[in-house]
């Protein structure tokens, strides 16, 4: 890999996938569809670690060590979110005590 | 140059990029959904590449297996706002795409590209150092597989040098799980129960509800209403 | 291969780490009792016990943990205000979730485990941490934004916060990568510290090489996108008035103060640790941006019916101010910043906690006019809600006049007269619209027999909030010399 492949390029795939992500995120109407971007961000992001990691620094930990952060990290927040997506979904579907007392107030 | 990596990582990038491309763009949800395994499977293979084989497994477990099946079970428990009939853009996409385009063109890629050089002869000098290191300790040849930091310098680092992070991870971890069933569950004191004879009694003393239907079931009430 | 495990320094992590343990403890208790007075009062208790940590380790100043955290008396006095931010939303949220039927025990395990991330925020001296810190907090504040969440607004509210903070996060790892890939070519620096950061830096100026590297102002523009987002910094502000009005009225009260003063922390200790050396390139940059902010939040807050939706935007504005104590990256600045989050912590919440004891069951929104009349239905709320509002507006002899004098003194300081002309302008401004809310209190006539007589939820809990509050705002700004005293001895002692 390295001496092959000059980092630049390994760099501009991840930037290349933040920014279809970025575009995602911006463009899609679906909440689901909004959080698969957030997630093609993220991963990029973890592209560009590996990257700096192998390239500039093979034998330190400090890359990797970030990669599993982030990785855990988005993992939590996705499933915060889609736990969100399933309650308002629930919350629209059904009529329930509050909405009645949102009327009357 | 090694052709072989060369191929294989034009191949990967194709494949990440592509499905990347599918995921934001195409209609159908689901059909993102699996756009987006291919997407994490491919910067699986990324890491493999790069030699980083416990990151490339991680992702493969994690983002290929727990996110994406989380994802498609999110789609289908809400499917009615999910249909593949309705407009899955903003009517402004194209702002979208012109800002992501910028940030690419216009910033990240000169930024990344204008290092590169000074970055590629870290790079080299790095490697060789690993190169010499790898061949005195095996005796003078250069062996077939130059060692890099793997799995048990990553324990020690997560043990040793980033053990408060790691730790806190876990505690957030563990308030995102919280967070996640609070949010996801119905609440408790919505759900409607059977009531107690006593219960069941001073509602009908008090004429609210008939507790008996025809089958002489006993009609659910409310525990709010109960109180 | 060798492992040496390291050593723990409790002494130094204390605080976030006595917080942390006690959020679990709060869990633990909620399995066993739902009574809540009992839940809040332990959480109480362990802000009180951790704000007591902070005095035992006060005077203290090293990093541990590889430099991952640091202590220093700034931090200690800015984790204090975090810690009393939070005992004073507990009073808010006692009696008002059982009113709202919210009352769920892992309300308050969630508020303290978003604290103890405060905390850790505010002690960070490493990239990773401050990643760690804001992600903790973010996450505990998406789930207590959601917390009414049969009601829509309020899981949309925190569905969007998530959405936009899930974003941020992206640009933030992003930065972070990026400071790391242009920090992990010198050989001679071995994490992401900050104070590596500066030495790196530091080390290519000795050597002359350009400092204002494309990378470096691009990592570093990333990351204060994200902590931007935070702090709600125009153009990064978008999401705050309507998380604001869906989040419980204790939570917005809380998070408008807490998530602020964590992250400006970050970026006081991200540019003047780390980035010193770049001034030049962001002091100007920082100076608009916070010109904008006062700007845009006080006027557009004019133009709000909504109460929630005023306080939001006048919280926009607030960040505004607080960023001129940070930009002008001095002792006198931080010290400014460091009075100014005290002032503002007493007078917000004091003004959400008027909101919270209007807030009937299932009331869609607080509006201007229901206000009306208030001095009739409660004479004692409405002389708080004013002292609020005067505090807010920064009128002399209240604390606000303090916080916003320290910081345009910081400012003049630092050679940034327009800022402060801007900051004076906009202050007058900001005036029409709190005195606007005195004005519907004492001088305006009901809306309707109903509203005349609807209850005012003013119990024990918040009345002792209340008072705090208000005794607080009159101490600091009528005898404001000895907290003006300890403020600035602590902070420029830290000051490095």
């Amino acid at each position: 890999m390295v001496g092959t492949i000059p980092i630049a390029w390994v760099l501009t795939l991840a930037a290349g996938l933040f920014c279809i992500g970025l575009f995602g995120a911006l463009s899609r109407r679906n909440t689901v569809g909004i959080l698969m971007g957030i997630e093609l961000m993220l991963n990029s992001v973890n592209i560009n670690l590996v990257a700096f990691w192998r390239y500039l620094r093979p034998m330190g930990t400090a890359g990797l060590t970030f990669t599993v952060f982030t990785i855990a990290v988005a993992a939590a927040e996705v499933a915060v979110g889609l736990a969100m997506v399933i309650a308002i979904y629930r919350a629209r579907q059904t009529i329930n005590a509050d909405e009645a007392d949102t009327l009357k107030g | 140059m090694n052709y072989v990596v060369l191929t294989i990582f034009f191949l990967l990038s194709a494949l990440t990029l592509g499905s990347g491309i599918m995921v934001v763009t195409v209609k159908n949800i689901i059909h993102a959904a699996l756009w987006l395994i291919s997407t994490f499977v491919g910067v699986a293979a990324l890491y493999m590449l790069m030699e980083a084989e416990f990151l490339a497994i991680v992702q493969v477990l994690v983002y290929a297996g727990a996110v994406s099946i989380l994802v498609l079970f999110a789609i289908m428990l809400t499917r009615q706002i999910t249909g593949t009939g309705t407009r899955q853009l903003h009517s402004r996409w194209w702002v979208a795409m012109l800002t992501a385009a910028a940030l690419f063109g216009g910033v990240i890629v000169p930024t990344v590209w204008q290092q590169g050089s000074s970055w590629d002869k870290t790079a080299s000098d790095a490697q060789a150092i690993l190169v010499q290191q790898a061949t005195e300790a095996n005796g003078g040849t250069r062996p077939e597989i130059i060692p890099v930091a793997g799995t048990e310098e990553l324990g020690a680092a997560l043990m040793g040098e980033y053990l408060l992070p790691f730790e806190v991870v876990s505690l957030l971890l563990t308030a995102a799980l919280i967070g996640a069933i609070l949010i996801a569950f119905e609440e408790r004191t919505r759900r409607r129960r059977v009531l107690t004879l006593a219960e069941e009694l001073a509602l009908r003393k008090r004429g609210i509800v008939e507790p008996h239907d025809e089958e002489g079931a006993v009609v659910p009430v409310d525990a709010e209403q109960a109180v | 291969m060798p492992f040496n495990p390291p050593s723990i320094d409790l002494t130094v992590l204390g605080m976030p780490a006595l917080l942390m343990a006690w959020g679990m403890l709060v869990l633990l208790i909620d399995l066993f009792t739902s009574n809540q007075r009992v839940l809040a009062t332990v959480s109480l208790i362990g802000l009180i016990a951790t704000a007591g940590v902070g005095l035992l380790t006060w005077g203290t100043q090293r990093t541990a943990f590889f430099d991952m955290v640091v202590l220093d008396n700034f931090g200690t006095v800015v984790n204090w205000i975090l810690l009393g931010a939070t005992a004073l939303s507990i009073l808010l949220a006692l009696d008002y979730l059982p009113r709202q039927n919210l009352m769920r025990g892992e309300f308050y395990a969630l508020l303290l485990f978003a604290t103890s991330g405060m905390l850790l925020l505010v002690q960070a001296n490493d990239l990773v941490m401050i990643f760690i810190g804001v992600e903790l907090l973010s996450i505990s504040l998406y789930v207590l934004t959601g917390f009414a969440v049969p009601r829509i607004s309020s899981g949309e509210a925190a569905m969007k916060y998530l959405l936009l903070g899930a974003f941020a996060a992206g640009f933030l790892v992003y930065g972070i990568a990026l400071i790391y890939g242009f920090v992990a070519a010198n050989d001679a620096i071995s994490s992401t510290s900050l104070t590596a950061i500066s030495q790196d830096l530091a080390a290519k100026q000795a050597a002359g090489i350009a400092i204002n590297d494309p990378i470096i102002l691009t990592g570093l523009g990333f990351v204060l996108i994200a902590l931007g987002f935070k702090v709600s910094m125009v153009p990064f502000h978008a999401w705050t008035p309507d998380v604001y009005e869906g989040a419980p009225t204790p939570i917005t009260a809380y998070m408008s103060v807490t998530t602020k003063g964590a992250a400006l922390v970050a970026i006081i200790r991200l540019l003047t640790v780390a980035f010193a050396a770049l001034r030049p390139e962001w002091q100007f940059i920082f100076a608009i941006l916070a010109a904008l902010t006062m700007t845009y939040g006080n006027i557009v807050a004019i133009a709000q019916k909504n109460l929630k939706r005023m306080l939001a935007y006048s919280s926009i504005a607030h960040a505004g101010y607080m960023l001129m104590g940070v930009l002008s990256a001095s002792p006198l600045g931080a010290s400014a910043f460091v009075i100014y989050l005290v002032a503002y912590a007493l007078t917000n919440i004091g003004a959400f906690a008027v909101l919270t004891t209007l807030e009937n069951r299932g009331m869609a929104a607080l509006e201007l006019q229901d206000l009306r009349g208030l001095y009739r239905r409660h004479p004692w709320l409405s002389v708080a809600m004013v002292i609020f509002m005067f505090s807010l507006a920064g009128v002399p002899l209240t604390a606000g006049f303090m916080g916003k004098f320290a910081v345009f003194q910081a400012a003049w300081d630092a050679d940034l007269k327009w800022l402060v002309l801007v900051g004076v302008l906009t202050s007058v401004i900001s005036a029409f619209f709190y005195l606007r809310v005195t004005v519907q209190m004492f001088m305006e006539e009901p809306v309707s027999a109903e509203a005349a007589e609807r209850p005012v939820f003013a119990t024990a809990p918040l009345v002792v909030g209340l008072t705090i509050a208000v005794v607080g705002i009159i101490i600091l700004g009528v005898v404001p010399s000895q907290v003006l005293n300890f403020v600035n001895n602590t902070v420029v002692a830290a000051a490095r």
